[in-house]
């Protein structure tokens, strides 16, 4: 019997042994989505209490199938045997990785096609899913095989996500060390680390090692990888030269809820730019409805009028473009997350259908993640920024970016901004900086700023009514106002020259979405004063 | 018949420790193809230790063995395929039934002789559609017995497979064993407290005190120089396990 054959016949053993759990997991996961996908959200109550149980599932049929055949105990069944130890460990990660895992991510991918997604952003996001199941699963496999019965497993899985605990603390704590590594890498590290994995498990098999020994690189290996992997959401870098153009400036109301005796229609400006001014009206409204309540997405990036790079005329920027998309978890919940891919993101039909399916499907959702993203660039001109919040405040140097932004709500009643970074940043960590988790039920707001010359221009929500279940926000106004700037050391720079302000607004409620039909209007007038 | 001239098992100079303790030191012992080969020691003494070193479970450091004239830490797996282990306590699926395992094991071992692993099953009297799990001590005694005989092995290492079991079975099986072996001339390494046992099965028998062999000889041969040493007429086995276990003399005869 060859090599390959034999693993084949373990397999199938294998899979003929844990058949019914497999078919009670893929069940579980296939209810689990139909039911609670897209009403909950990963990481919410619900969301945890339906996927627990099916992490859960598959952590306990990995850890089954390795200790069936425990490489530590001496009175396994295939000690003594003649069986190959790689043979068996192939079989047993291909049944585990590629039978659990590989459900998972095709349920995964189904879900992704079934909301529409572009098939360039499944292809980013569905490596990187790839890497976290296969991490996960080996680790366990790998403390299975530490294990010599199936009642160390209970030790075994609390310890596991103890350090997933520890991970995702040391996450919370922006303090990671590999936070500087660009998504490639961080897939190249993530396959290395599930490749070591795997060796690990054919050392334990094949030289027995001690279980000190294998606990250890167990711990090493699969921190690290849990550390890499959780730690990296497929986000991709924005390239450093990254042109802002009127082109790319943006409002999507994508759904409002109509309501009586409200105003008939509204007209918004957005103010507090020193760039254009943006109007905002919806039509279409019935006659005996009003808008209530507003769900925007808006994306805004303004320029000087540099519209020689335009990101339309620029193949290489458009690639580059960070799309908002959803990414799934093991039943298929969404996050959305970022990705690089050939589309503009203000553009993507599929990438509103996933919000805006998201956002209705739930009375009581609540978006787990916001990412926003926002440049300011000096790319000409040198400034020092000193903000009235900073604390980290640094001279851009000529060339550099300064970036910044203000977070975040989380009282649904008055917006407490507060400062994140007022330094030369390289817009991969800019990125990772902006990528918050938003998890007040009540509601939450992203917001902007907009560094001025001697001013900073906030994002607060002028009027909005906040309660236990239901916050209203009819929209986002800006103001101005004015801070304290110490004199800063200038370089000539022309007048009227604003500056580069990016950012996306998503604004959300609580409330129940009635999609209707309105009609969007936005105006921006040439760019200029 | 005992071929003298070939060891099918060849350890030499083998030394197991586990942690500071060592359990093996500088182990020397031949088993002659063919054998029937008994090995005795007390509780401790290193027996299993041993055996799960021929059988490739645990790790050999330090020393050489060979089977089947193989290095077994180099070992084909052709050669692997000719060497059973049956231990106590050993595990079995539990959730499989006999058939299905036969099912398993039979493409993993090419001189899987199907009819004479099915003359197995019915001289043991075994439920071959019965979970493994749902069989009593004895019946799975029998199972791993089945599973190594079933293989045709050329040698067969069994580490006190009969630990336990009522008088009848145990006869049962040592009875089927000494079919087997006759039949397939098998060497045969037996692990054991049960003298009886030895007995019944073994033409050769070995010492293992404190991590070494003290004794190695064919077994009538022991008790041929027992007797002439102490003037006994005859010298039943326990006597002679006695005399040797508390002999401080060199070995009677060692087999290299």
């Amino acid at each position: 019997m060859t090599w390959w054959r034999e693993v084949w016949h373990h397999m199938w053993y294998e899979l003929r042994t844990v058949r019914w759990p497999l078919l009670a997991a893929a069940l579980l996961a296939a209810l689990c989505t139909w039911w609670a996908w897209p009403t909950t959200q990963s990481g919410s109550a619900i969301g945890l209490l339906v996927e627990a149980p099916l992490w859960l599932a598959a952590l306990l049929i990995a850890a089954a199938v390795v200790l069936r055949d425990a490489p530590l105990s001496p009175t396994a069944f295939w000690s003594g045997k003649a069986i190959r130890p790689s043979a068996l460990v192939a079989a047993k990660c291909l049944v585990t990785v590629g039978v659990l895992g590989g459900s998972a991510l095709l349920l995964t991918a189904v879900t992704l096609v079934a909301y529409h997604t572009p098939a360039p952003l499944i292809a980013t996001l569905l490596p990187h899913a790839a890497l976290l199941l296969a991490v996960t699963l080996l680790f366990t496999m790998g403390l299975a095989a530490m294990a010599r019965s199936l009642w160390q497993l209970p030790i075994l899985v609390l310890t596991m996500w103890g350090l997933v605990a520890v991970v995702l603390l040391f996450r919370e704590s922006r303090r990671m060390v590999l936070r500087e590594l660009a998504l490639p890498a961080t897939l190249w590290i993530a396959g290395g680390l599930c490749v070591a994995l795997v060796l690990l498990l054919a050392l334990a098999y094949a030289r027995r090692m001690s279980r000190g020994v294998g606990l250890g690189a167990l711990l090493v290996l699969g921190g690290g990888a849990l550390v890499v992997v959780w730690s990296r959401p497929p986000q991709l870098r924005i390239p450093p030269d990254y042109p802002l153009s009127p082109d790319s400036v943006t409002l999507r109301i994508d759904a409002v809820q109509l309501t009586q005796r409200a105003d008939a229609s509204i007209d918004q400006q957005l103010r507090g730019f020193r760039g254009p001014q943006v109007t905002v009206r919806v039509d279409g409204v019935p006659s005996d409805q009003s808008v209530q309540l507003w769900n925007v997405w808006a994306s805004f990036e303004l320029t000087n009028g540099d519209s020689a790079r335009s990101p339309i005329a620029d193949p290489m920027v458009r690639r580059a473009l960070p799309v908002e998309l959803a990414t799934m978890t093991w039943r298929g919940a969404v996050d959305t997350v970022q990705s690089r891919v050939d589309v503009r993101p203000q553009l993507t039909p599929a990438v509103r259908d996933v919000l805006v399916r998201h956002l209705s499907g739930d009375p009581a959702f609540r978006i787990r993640r916001i990412v926003l993203h926002g440049y300011v660039r000096t790319s000409r001109y040198r400034r020092t920024l000193n903000m009235p919040y900073s604390d980290t405040g640094t001279a851009a140097l000529p060339g550099q970016r300064v970036a910044g932004t203000f977070m975040r709500d989380t009282t649904g009643v008055s917006f407490q901004v507060s400062r994140r970074i007022v330094r030369p940043i390289g817009s991969d960590r800019f990125y990772r900086l902006l990528d918050y988790d938003l998890d007040d039920p009540r509601g939450a707001l992203a917001v902007a700023f907009k560094a001025g010359e001697r001013e900073v221009v906030q994002l607060r929500s002028r009027s909005s009514e906040a309660s236990m279940d239901r916050v209203i926000l009819p929209f986002v106004p800006l103001y101005q106002r004015s801070t304290q700037y110490r004199p800063p050391r200038e370089l000539p720079m022309q007048a009227d020259d604003p500056w580069f302000v990016g950012t996306r607004l998503l604004l959300f409620a609580r409330e129940p979405i009635r999609l209707h039909p309105v009609r969007v209007v936005w105006e921006m007038p040439p760019t200029g004063e | 018949m005992t071929d003298t001239t070939l060891a099918a098992i060849d350890v030499r100079g083998l030394t197991i420790r586990y942690g500071r303790q060592t359990v093996l030191q500088q182990l020397d012992l031949a088993v002659p193809a063919g054998a029937l080969f008994a090995l005795l020691g007390a509780n401790g003494a290193g027996k299993s230790t041993l055996l799960r070193a021929l059988a490739g479970i645990h790790p050999v450091r330090r020393g050489v063995i060979d089977l089947l004239g193989h290095d077994r830490a180099r070992m084909p797996i052709a050669v692997q395929r000719q060497i059973a282990y049956v231990a106590e306590g050993q595990a079995l699926p539990a959730a499989r039934s006999v058939s299905e395992l036969a099912v398993y094991l039979a493409p993993l071992y090419p001189a899987w002789d199907r009819s004479y692993s099915d003359q197995v099953l019915a001289a043991f009297h075994l439920p071959v559609h019965k979970p493994v799990g749902a069989l009593s001590r004895g019946q799975r005694m029998k199972v791993s017995l089945w599973a190594a005989l079933a293989t045709r092995p050329k040698v067969l290492l069994m580490d006190e497979p009969f630990t336990g079991m009522e008088v009848a079975v145990k006869d049962e099986l040592v009875r089927a064993l000494i079919d087997v072996v006759s039949l397939v001339e098998t060497t045969v390494l037996l692990c054991t407290h049960d003298l009886d046992e030895v007995e019944m099965l073994a033409d050769w028998m070995a010492l293992l005190v404190d991590g070494r062999i003290t004794h190695a000889a064919p077994l009538e041969s022991l008790r041929a120089a027992y007797a002439q040493r102490t003037g006994l007429e005859r010298v039943p086995l326990k006597t002679l396990y006695l005399g040797l276990s508390r002999s401080e003399t060199s070995p009677v005869e060692v087999l290299v």
